[in-house]
């Protein structure tokens, strides 16, 4: 899971160039998979292109960086649900882990 | 620097319109500048996204040419759905400079003339890029927030359908507002579910509408004493916390500063309830209430018409209606009326006013204090 550093203590999910916090150059670091949901919401009046419903799930990586993706399963919504974060096509899912 | 007050106000009644937007701007200058003197030195235009909305852009030209103000010198600015405070807050700085004595804003939106699918389409390039591409509105945004707030706070379901029963009711007293008919808690919990747990009462309407101030270098009875502005991170995943905004924050700490007042000075305010969880999650942010008090709050009625600090006297965004470049004019032209005496069957006694618009999803705040004079 790719995120970004800065000497400020800000981080931040994915790639970034300047750090949103302060301004200076951000250090692309690899974070592991592991994600707890911190909130999530069903999503049933979808924009233009996208098929509803679509599950959301904002999730807390490690080190604190959050990052918004979807879910693939209904049961894995649920406040402090641990699971990883897989990549299909370019995006990011929450997968939760098996009880 | 030079003091800036308020002479008038006008607005148009806020609903699905079939005039123009520059006929619906018309309608708010008319009202607000009847009998006057017609000459400004500038008109500052908030208006979002005339371009997509309407097919319009130069929008602040088309405006004075279309008001008869030949060679008035006039700007749009754009601010998102802060626009109408963004305006407001330029125009003051223009005065308050002593560049100009008397200036015109306005403020206005018209959004019902394309499909909802597409206005929700405008709507989400609000949000970051990434996470738009995730499908995300900014109803899921708010509708992420709340979840968070029911788990970390206890607020049920039932309990936030009291903020959209509240501001219906004091939309029902406002002859401008959109929605002018009570609503039952059953009704919020049985109207379409759009991001669970919110649902259609739970969001603020698609709307068409306009508005417009005068402001003045020359005394009146209404005084703008402080404006406070601040920007959050535009992604929802940078920010520390998920049921308090900073934006709102630092914004409601720079006007208090200005002004010289406290949370516990402001007899009335206005706040942005886009969603029913900012119409808790607000008067939080802005000192009224400590976090996690909101909702009760709003149970004991210490928000409502008559309680101890009424909140969105005029129905608020949820009934008022929000054509969201027009909305943070309409605050400004609410709590004028409420510092006048002129707000009718809604009124409040109050000597001390306070406005809070939000752009974006509440990353680029504005928050102004109005005062008698």
């Amino acid at each position: 899971m790719q995120a970004s550093t800065c000497t400020c203590g800000k981080i931040v999910a994915l790639n970034r160039e300047l750090c949103p916090n302060c301004g200076k150059s951000m250090t692309s670091i690899e974070l592991g998979n592991d994600a707890v949901v911190l909130t999530y919401t069903t999503l049933y009046t979808v924009p233009e292109g996208f098929n509803a419903p679509i599950f959301l799930v904002l999730v807390e990586l490690e080190q604190g960086a959050k990052l918004l993706c979807e879910c693939k399963n209904k049961n894995d919504l649920e406040i402090g649900k641990k699971g990883k974060i897989v990549v299909e096509n370019e995006k990011y899912y929450f997968v939760g882990n098996m009880e | 620097m030079a003091k800036v007050y308020i002479s008038d106000v006008g607005m148009t009644k806020f609903g699905r319109r079939e005039e123009s937007l520059q006929t619906l701007m018309y309608e708010a200058y008319a009202h607000a500048a009847t009998a006057r003197d017609p000459e400004f030195d500038a008109v500052f235009v908030g208006c979002m996204n005339p371009d997509e909305f309407v097919g319009d852009s130069n929008f602040a030209t088309l405006i004075v040419d279309h008001l008869g103000l030949y060679q008035t010198p006039s700007v749009r600015i754009d601010n998102a759905p802060a626009s109408g405070s963004a305006a407001f807050e330029q125009a003051f700085f223009s005065v308050a400079s002593g560049h100009y004595e008397k200036v015109l804003v306005l403020a206005g939106e018209k959004m019902s003339a394309l499909p909802t699918t597409i206005a929700t389409r405008i709507l989400s390039k609000l949000i970051d890029k990434y996470e738009r591409s995730t499908g995300a509105t900014m109803p899921a945004l708010a509708a992420l927030v709340t979840r968070r707030y029911m788990h970390d706070y206890g607020l049920s379901r039932e309990e936030l359908a009291l903020a959209a029963v509240k501001n219906h009711y004091n939309g029902t007293l406002n002859p401008y507002a959109q929605f002018q008919k009570e609503i039952s808690v059953d009704d919020v919990l049985k109207s379409k579910m759009i991001a669970d747990p919110l649902r259609l009462y739970d969001c603020a309407s698609i709307s068409d509408g306009a508005c417009a101030v005068i402001l003045t270098g020359s005394k009146t009875d209404v005084k703008v004493t402080g404006i406070g502005h601040a920007t959050d991170f535009l992604s929802l995943q940078y920010r520390d916390s998920l049921t308090s905004f900073n934006a709102t924050k630092v914004a409601a700490k720079r006007a208090y500063e200005r002004a010289h007042r406290q949370p516990k000075d402001i007899d009335v305010a206005e706040v942005h309830d886009a969603f029913t969880i900012l119409e808790i999650v607000n008067p939080e942010d802005l000192g009224f209430f400590k976090l996690g008090e909101g909702v009760a709050a709003l149970i004991e009625g210490k928000t409502g018409l008559n309680g101890e600090i009424p909140i969105n006297p005029s129905g608020g965004l949820k009934a008022r209606g929000h054509p969201v470049g027009a909305t943070g004019l309409a605050q400004i032209c609410e709590i004028v009326w409420q510092l006048r005496g002129e707000a009718g069957k809604r009124q409040v006694p109050a000597n001390i006013g306070l406005c809070h618009n939000i752009g974006g999803f509440v990353n680029n705040n504005i928050v102004t204090i109005l005062e008698s004079c």
